[in-house]
């Protein structure tokens, strides 16, 4: 059973008068299975945006069905989703949404603060992650202290300190330099290796080139796909600037 | 969830959010503070002797009304400065895990914790002012002092129950607009720019008739039982009046400085009145004038937002070289300020084009350069 089953979703906005229909997502099916990393690219107004807030349970699609661990998201109930998120998804976001009054610390504990877990438990969690993720010396520090590249490790401390099932990526590397995206990029990489199933938003072609599958939507619908096979790197970015390339000039559907 | 849990999570918010919530906190125990000095004088046995006392103390149970009005605006308005900034808060809150009746329990917290600490600080020393009102109060009416310090408990009473239904409506309005706002929403709401005010000839007009009115009032009753009757009720129609005259003057005289040219990319600041915050922000109070175009470190956090202006974008795109030009000969005000790299960004995300202006102490008079 894959981790994420999303089939047939639809989602159409109104504007307040009833006057223009926006179809964000058209017909959008994929799977993702378990320990898989997968990339999203399409330009704006595709509706990448739309596809990862219905799959983070916080936006209601108008149609189809999006199965995570086989649980039917638009069945849960609305007291339980934000509970039924955090325990199941991990979210970064490219804006690092980081709470400027609390330490990094405190952020990366955050999830597990409004699980109301114990202290101890939360300190033995944080330490291998903060170690993975290098940033064990600058936790005590408050976010507008630290880079933005340190900011986007201390999110996704925080993305993972829950165990998530999947980890959902919104642009993470959107507002970061170069030298801080690779090292973004790699972490994801390792993370991914040791089994954790990503899910990243993106409309950079070098963070689509780390993933292990590039899934491609136009106009709200999934227009192809790339398998990372035996690539490397540069081959896989090769392959995904083409594709791009035949998105934008128009090229017939594969 | 743990027992006591909210209470921490309420009691560290409002730790971690010192610099918000101090400048609230003093504004309600001001008000506390005020009103039951007000309804000490007016139900004071002492005073109550005295010649004339009497009918002091009937008029100020008028009053008090009047002044019991205007606490529950006043606190809604410096309430609402400090929803807008935690808002994002909650947004995160939710997407991280917590339910949106479990944030509301933690509201709850807040909104008790709040309460306890402002009716008790205000009512100490209320009681202690007390005194010192009670005096001059003697001495308008030329009695005789004594040296007795004592407290009268119907003041308490109204007191409390007052500042309780307030706090209750205040906690209502939050949980109303938490559940109303989705995640997403909340969590943008730190960016969202505003709406652009309209300048509403209706209000303005209201405004005028209902000016006019109180005045005509005032003027025409001559018999003074009856003035005592519709006194208060001309009070109250001059202060929603002058509200509504303010908020649509202000908002056309803003405009019209901006059709000129010269205003608008020059270096000097016109500015009075007090600074109420984000110029958009005109429910309760008055506009900012103040136009220097500047941004603010959108994202550097609160300890960074300094005082600014406020431009919309009407005669130039603020990309263009034009505009960019002017504002990069500007001086910035304040040492603290750290532009960070995003205020491109954020000049070109603002979806009017506007440069919100955020401030740190809404409501307190600043003087402006």
């Amino acid at each position: 059973m894959s981790i994420l089953e999303v089939s047939g979703l639809k989602k159409i906005y109104t504007t307040r008068f009833g006057g223009n229909k926006v179809e964000a997502l058209k017909n959008v099916s994929f799977r993702v299975e378990e320990g898989e990393y997968v990339a999203i690219m399409g330009e704006s107004g595709s509706g990448k945006t739309t596809l990862l807030n219905i799959l983070a349970a916080l936006d209601r699609p108008t149609g189809g069905t999006v199965l995570l661990d086989g649980k039917d998201l638009s069945k849960i109930k609305e007291s339980n989703i934000s509970t039924f998120r955090r325990d199941h998804l991990g979210f970064v976001f490219q804006d690092f949404n980081l709470l400027d009054t609390f330490s990094l610390e405190d952020n990366i504990y955050l999830p597990l603060v409004l699980a109301g877990k114990a202290y101890p438990e939360m300190k033995q969690r944080i330490t291998p992650i903060a170690q993975q993720l290098g940033i064990t010396d600058i936790l005590k520090k408050y976010p507008y202290e630290v880079s933005g590249g340190q900011k986007q490790r201390a999110a996704v401390a925080r993305a993972l300190i829950t165990n998530p099932r999947l980890v959902l990526a919104d642009e993470p590397t959107g507002a970061l330099d170069s030298k801080a995206t690779d090292e973004l990029l790699q972490l994801f990489r390792e993370i991914n290796q040791r089994g954790q199933t990503i899910l990243m938003v993106t409309h950079s072609v070098k963070a689509a080139s780390h993933a292990g599958r590039v899934l491609f939507i136009k106009d709200g619908e999934v227009f192809h796909q790339i398998y990372r096979g035996n690539s490397t790197n540069e081959q896989l970015y090769q392959k995904v600037s083409d594709t791009l390339t035949m998105l934008a000039t128009g090229g017939e559907k594969r | 969830m743990k027992k006591g849990f909210y209470l921490k999570l309420a009691w560290t918010g409002i730790r971690k959010n010192k610099k918000l919530y101090l400048p609230y906190l003093l504004t309600c125990i001001g008000m506390v503070m005020m009103f039951y000095i007000v309804s000490f004088l007016s139900t004071s046995q002492v005073l109550r002797e005295m010649k004339g006392g009497d009918t002091m103390q009937s008029m100020l149970m008028l009053g008090y009304q009047v002044i019991g009005v205007f606490a529950l605006i006043f606190l809604f308005y410096t309430n609402s400065f400090l929803i807008r900034r935690r808002k994002t808060e909650f947004g995160l809150y939710n997407i991280l895990g917590m339910g949106k009746r479990n944030l509301a329990r933690v509201l709850l917290w807040e909104s008790l914790i709040i309460t306890v600490i402002s009716l008790a600080a205000g009512l100490l020393s209320g009681m202690i002012l007390s005194k010192f009102a009670e005096l001059g109060m003697v001495n308008i009416l030329q009695g005789d002092t004594t040296f007795s310090f004592h407290i009268e408990p119907i003041a308490i009473i109204q007191t409390l129950i007052l500042f309780a239904v307030i706090f209750t409506l205040i906690l209502l309005n939050t949980l109303r607009q938490i559940h109303l706002t989705n995640p997403i929403q909340l969590l943008h709401s730190e960016n969202a720019g505003e709406k652009p005010p309209k300048a509403n000839w209706f209000f303005a007009l209201v405004g005028v008739f209902l000016l006019g009115c109180a005045y005509y009032l005032a003027v025409t009753i001559e018999n003074p039982v009856v003035a005592l009757l519709w006194f208060f009720v001309a009070v109250i129609m001059v202060i929603v009046a002058t509200y509504l005259l303010f908020i649509s003057g202000s908002v056309t005289i803003c405009r019209m400085l901006q059709e000129e040219k010269e205003v608008l990319l020059s270096n000097k600041p016109f500015c009075f009145g007090f600074f109420h915050g984000i110029p958009y922000e005109k429910e309760w109070g008055g506009a900012c004038f103040h136009l220097h175009p500047l941004y603010d470190g959108i994202g550097d956090g609160i300890q960074h937002r300094v005082p600014l202006c406020w431009i919309r974008r009407q005669l130039a795109h603020p990309l263009s070289t034009e505009y960019q030009s002017g504002h990069q000969g500007q001086q910035f005000i304040s040492p603290g300020f750290r532009p960070n790299g995003y205020g491109e960004r954020a000049v070109g995300r603002n979806r009017v084009g506007q440069w919100t202006a955020t401030f740190q102490y809404p409501g307190l008079p600043v003087g402006c350069l």
